[in-house]
């Protein structure tokens, strides 16, 4: 987009050279020789996705086409989990419900929130390390078999909320235990934990050379023209990356769930995740096959939107690259 | 700027030191933002530390958040949870299992994101998306299939489950996050090394890796933390007692089949067991700081 | 505690040891002590149980007494807590890897009671080499799988009965119910104690989600909770059970429904009852020492104890009985299957092993032990008024069959049904069929 890669060119004025390697056809010797490179720094990868990755997804996929109890061997049905699925479980319609709710809300929710706070600790603050560590604990915590118990001291019935609530005089409830407000619980929980998104912003942020800072001031750009001009454009590859790992995370997000609802997703299914409802079939219920079947419907899912959102990036994600 | 045509050397003052107390008071003030918001972000976990340091009985029941007796003995109790095998033994084995995690991914992570992000080659749109698919699948309907799989190679009981596969860049987050910031820095750089002749490698290894170190130091972060918090593969493939690691011993302070529990010990417990991964965090930043510092271009 | 109750007890206790010790001298004579093998033992087994920090110290303590006693022996530690323990279970039991030894519950026995996953033991039993003295039949009878064979060794049984605040009762100058108590009476006690209770104190927890007191009221009116894998009950004892705590939840005097769920599983430290701010629930009989210790701390001078479930108007009781032990894995080589025997005897007989888990996880199996603990120098108000009040259930209990995920579908099902009604959003009968509907799924 022209808003973005404008301001771009302009603090870096080099004019891109003609392309260095040339897209000649594949018979070229140096488009050969970075093709061998590729494939040997790939190496590692290569063995690990077909010596280990891939053996477990395979059998995955398998297993959704059978009726499987773990505890005796599988039996062949075709696509009956997935279609009981799409067409008789209650229980699964209202997953992928409370799913989007929790996804919708929690990414933009991290994404602005970890971008907001990496931006005011890259100042030039005294304390910023510590800052940045103490805003870093909950999400050290947040998978910690504790947490429960932790949260359980803030939202529930004689909580601190509602201690704080009361000074205005609102009644409090038992927020974790109620259907109507147990998710949005759970999602604070999830963005209670931005920790790591606020790292891998200010990481991003320490690699913007200050030069581009430099010069900006010298064209007596303010602090808001900077931010929307530089750091915003030059941030775009980490925003997208956050964005696309959030939503994929969070799609697959189990513990937040698992621990607030102690592994029920209740009350009423209303914190029914879509994974925390994977698991229970499959190992509480034994029903792996159709555990599975889930699992290649979410991944499925999953998939289509990180190809949106590719397809998006070339719009707004700018790249040095290129 | 009106002030910086100003010739007048008292106006020049006085706006100088204006500036200076705005500047001031823009700093209180976001102190105080981060202040606060750290307060209330952080009210469980401040809450957690009172009651590690109150007796077990008072912990629950609403005495209030500052305790009235105050001990250390739950992290004597905490550390010696059983029996002759502490606390400091779970550490040992969770920092063995860490320290070869992060080694791991560091190198086959940034071998590969090296590839995808600055190279060109046949088929790479198919095998990053491979990459990126590898990961949108819930791993609990991969345990099966994956604990058969190394229960038959006969890594089950032993570390290596835990650890070879980092080595394989199994690890497609990390391998993103490496593209995203090695696609962000400008072709130019590689150009003029490659016009020295200088191999692929020399080209990784001189001049990418060391403009990389932020997400290097990342994910070496996230590498520990991850690991470290990863309950469910060290409880089926570390059974043994002798190889437990910290999250799983965490999880013997509560009983919830309605046994006893201890909080006091558990609250404990898991303060001691953050302070090693903020220490490392800690360690990181100031590595990230003279990342910065060293690096080539101004 | 008065001197009034103090002899009670004394009589009690006099009676239960009488009768415990007719018990012991009939299982002695029913079943002859194994032959006890010379040949010493030797090799390495695993064994996974699951608890807290202080059952894992218990049992360490006693695998440690087995390992000094068979010096060639070593066994594998291989703890977890709950959850996990079932997890792990599942995935070993899929690739062929679970352990030598592992501890079973009977409510989830059905799911892996087949003859490749554990070993049926009724060869060992029949060769003498596995020791049951002493361990009542029903219990023995309900270690066993739906192909009517052996596939654990019970070495706790647990039962459920509810938990009072004692001092509360007295306090408000109430009687304990007599000991056929109805479900009326029960209403009628939470009715008329409620004004006389303490500032803020629920006089009931609500119990309609709880999956241990539904059954006992599907029970008491004369129907088994299950017919193989189809419920055994028709819909109009559901809605009848749902109607019951609606009018008692109505009336203000149970827990918020948002507060009953929280207090459903919660752990003792955090649980209504041990902190005062409810007279009466269901707790773990067997966790009545526990509850105290968190009482004392809290509310010093208040006494907590147990009582049994009401009963239905014709006397009709109905209480479900269930069993700890431990299990054989199908895939322990044979001969280590010897020393998964000799622990399991070990465990589940010696004396010294039963002193040191003190009951800790259900009421010891073996008859003489309960006696010996029932009696012991040491033995806490707890412990004894779980064995005494086990003793006098035990005769009526009726253990439930539970099929294979039975247990999982009955409290995922039940609680979701009621918690619908609880928040109106479903009447008792739509709930009801949909609880019907779903374990019908569930099972099936």
């Amino acid at each position: 987009m022209s808003t973005v890669t404008a301001p771009a060119a302009r603090v870096a004025p080099a004019k891109r050279p003609a392309r260095a390697i040339p897209k000649g056809r594949g018979g070229s010797p140096v488009r050969r020789a970075e093709n061998r490179a590729a494939y040997l720094f790939l190496l590692p990868w290569f063995i690990g996705l077909f010596g280990i990755t891939i053996i477990p997804i395979a059998a995955s996929l398998v297993l959704s086409f059978t009726d499987f109890d773990i505890l005796s061997p599988p039996s062949w049905i075709g696509l009956d989990n997935y279609e009981k699925l799409l067409t008789g479980d209650r229980r699964f319609m209202n997953a992928v419900d409370v799913t989007i709710r929790y996804v919708g809300f929690s990414v933009p929710l991290i994404l602005v929130f970890s971008l907001t706070i990496a931006v005011m600790l890259n100042r030039g603050l005294s304390g910023l390390a510590i800052y940045r560590s103490l805003f870093y604990i909950p999400s050290l915590i947040g998978a910690s078999v504790g947490i429960g118990i932790l949260w359980r001291e803030v939202f529930g019935e004689r909580g601190i909320f509602n201690h704080f609530i009361a000074l205005f005089g609102f009644e409090g409830r038992g927020w974790i235990t109620h259907p109507n407000y147990a998710l949005d619980v759970v999602i604070a929980l999830n963005v209670w934990t931005f920790g790591a998104s606020m790292v891998i912003f200010l990481a991003a942020l320490r690699q913007i050379p200050n030069s581009y800072y430099e010069a900006a001031s010298i064209d007596g750009a303010s602090a808001l023209q900077r931010f929307r001009r530089i750091t915003l454009p030059l941030l775009t590859p980490v925003i997208f990356f956050n964005m696309v790992l959030l939503t994929i995370g969070s799609f697959q997000s189990f513990t937040q769930a698992f621990v607030v609802s102690r592994g029920t997703g209740g009350p009423i299914d209303s914190t029914l995740l879509y994974t925390l409802y994977l698991y229970q079939r499959a190992f509480v219920h034994l029903d792996m096959g159709y555990g599975s079947a889930m699992a290649w419907l979410l991944l499925l899912a999953i998939a289509a939107m990180t190809a949106f959102v590719f397809w998006t990036a070339r719009y707004w994600v700018f790249y040095g690259d290129r | 700027m009106a002030t910086a045509r100003t010739y007048d050397p008292e106006l020049l003052r006085q706006s100088r030191m204006r500036r200076a107390n705005a500047q001031r008071l823009r700093k209180f003030g976001l102190h105080l933002i981060l202040i606060t918001l750290l307060v209330v972000m952080l009210y469980p976990v401040i809450w957690m530390v009172f009651s590690s340091l109150r007796p077990e009985a008072e912990i629950f029941g609403g005495l209030g958040l500052i305790p009235t007796t105050w001990t250390l003995e739950n992290y004597r109790t905490g550390w010696n949870l059983f029996g002759d095998k502490t606390f400091g033994l779970f550490f040992v084995n969770s920092f063995v299992i860490c320290a070869l995690a992060i080694a791991g991914n560091l190198i086959s992570c940034s071998m590969a994101a090296y590839a995808f992000a600055r190279l060109n080659f046949r088929f790479k749109w198919l095998w990053f998306s491979l990459m990126l698919g590898s990961i949108m699948l819930p791993i609990h309907a991969q345990l099966i299939p994956q604990y058969i799989f190394f229960l038959n190679i006969g890594w089950v009981n032993t570390i290596l489950p835990l650890v070879v596969p980092k080595f394989l860049a199994t690890d497609a987050f990390f391998v993103f996050l490496m593209v995203q910031f090695m696609r962000s820095l400008p072709p130019e750089l590689e150009q003029a090394a490659m016009i020295d002749g200088a191999s692929y490698w020399q080209r990784y290894w001189r001049i990418i890796l060391p403009l990389t170190v932020p997400a290097l130091v990342t994910t070496a972060v996230f590498t520990f933390i991850f690991t470290y918090n990863d309950f469910f593969s060290q409880l089926i493939y570390l059974t043994d007692i002798d190889k437990m690691t910290v999250p799983v011993a965490l999880r013997l302070f509560l009983d919830p089949s309605g046994g006893t529990s201890s909080f006091g010990g558990l609250f404990a417990m898991v303060l001691v067991s953050i302070g090693p991964v903020l220490g490392f965090f800690l360690a990181s930043q100031r590595l990230l700081v003279r990342g910065i510092a060293t690096q080539g271009f101004k | 505690m008065s001197a009034r109750q103090q002899s009670g007890f004394g009589r009690a206790y006099r009676q239960i040891c009488t009768t415990v010790a007719a018990a012991a001298v009939a299982g002695a004579i029913g079943a002859q002590a194994p032959a006890s093998a010379q040949e010493e033992l030797e090799g390495e087994i695993r064994f996974s149980w699951w608890g807290g920090q202080l059952r894992n110290q218990k049992t360490d303590q006693i695998l440690q007494l087995f390992e000094e006693e068979n010096p060639s022996v070593t066994v594998v530690r291989e703890n977890s807590d709950w959850l996990p323990h079932w997890d792990k279970l599942t995935i070993q039991s899929a690739a062929g890897n679970q352990p030598c030894a592992i501890q079973m519950q009977t409510r989830w026995l059905a799911t892996y009671a087949k003859p490749d996953i554990l070993r049926p033991l009724d060869d060992l039993l029949e060769a003498g080499e596995l020791d049951v003295r002493g361990i009542a039949e029903p219990v023995l009878q309900s270690s066993r799988g739906d192909d009517g064979q052996l596939y654990m060794i019970p070495s706790g049984v647990f039962f459920f009965a509810m938990m009072y605040n004692k001092t509360m009762l007295e306090e408000a100058e109430f009687e304990l119910p007599s000991d056929s108590w109805t479900w009326d009476d029960f209403a009628q006690l939470i009715r008329d104690i409620a004004p006389k209770l303490p500032e803020g104190v629920n006089p009931t927890h609500n119990m309609g989600r709880e999956q241990d007191s539904f059954v006992t009221w599907v029970q008491s009116q004369g129907y088994p909770v299950f017919e193989g894998t189809k419920l055994g009950f028709p819909e109009e004892v559901t809605v009848e059970w749902f109607e019951y705590w609606e009018e008692i939840r109505k009336a203000g005097l149970t827990d918020s429904p948002e507060e009953a769920i929280a207090d459903n599983g919660s752990l003792i430290e955090e649980s209504n009852i041990a902190n005062g701010r409810t007279f009466v629930t269901n707790r773990p009989p067997n966790r009545l020492d526990s509850h105290q210790q968190v009482m004392d701390a809290v509310r010093p001078g208040d006494q907590l104890s147990i009582l049994p479930y009401p009963s239905a108007e014709d006397g009709t009781t109905g209480m479900d009985l269930g069993a700890n032990g431990i299990a054989i894995g199908a895939t322990c080589p044979e001969e280590l299957v010897p020393v998964a025997v000799a622990w399991i005897n070990f465990f589940t007989q010696d004396p010294r092993a039963a002193a040191i888990y003190e009951s800790d996880n259900g009421v010891v199996a073996v008859d003489r032990f309960q006696d010996e603990q029932a009696n012991g120098p040491n033995t806490s108000r707890g412990q004894l008024e779980q064995i005494l009040i086990f003793q006098e259930v035990a005769p009526g209990a009726k253990p439930i069959n539970w099929p294979s995920g039975g247990f999982a579908a009955m409290t995922q099902s039940l609680n979701q049904a009621y918690d619908a009604v609880a928040f109106e959003a479903l009447t008792p009968e739509e709930a009801a069929s949909q609880f019907a509907s779903e374990m019908d799924d569930l099972l099936n």
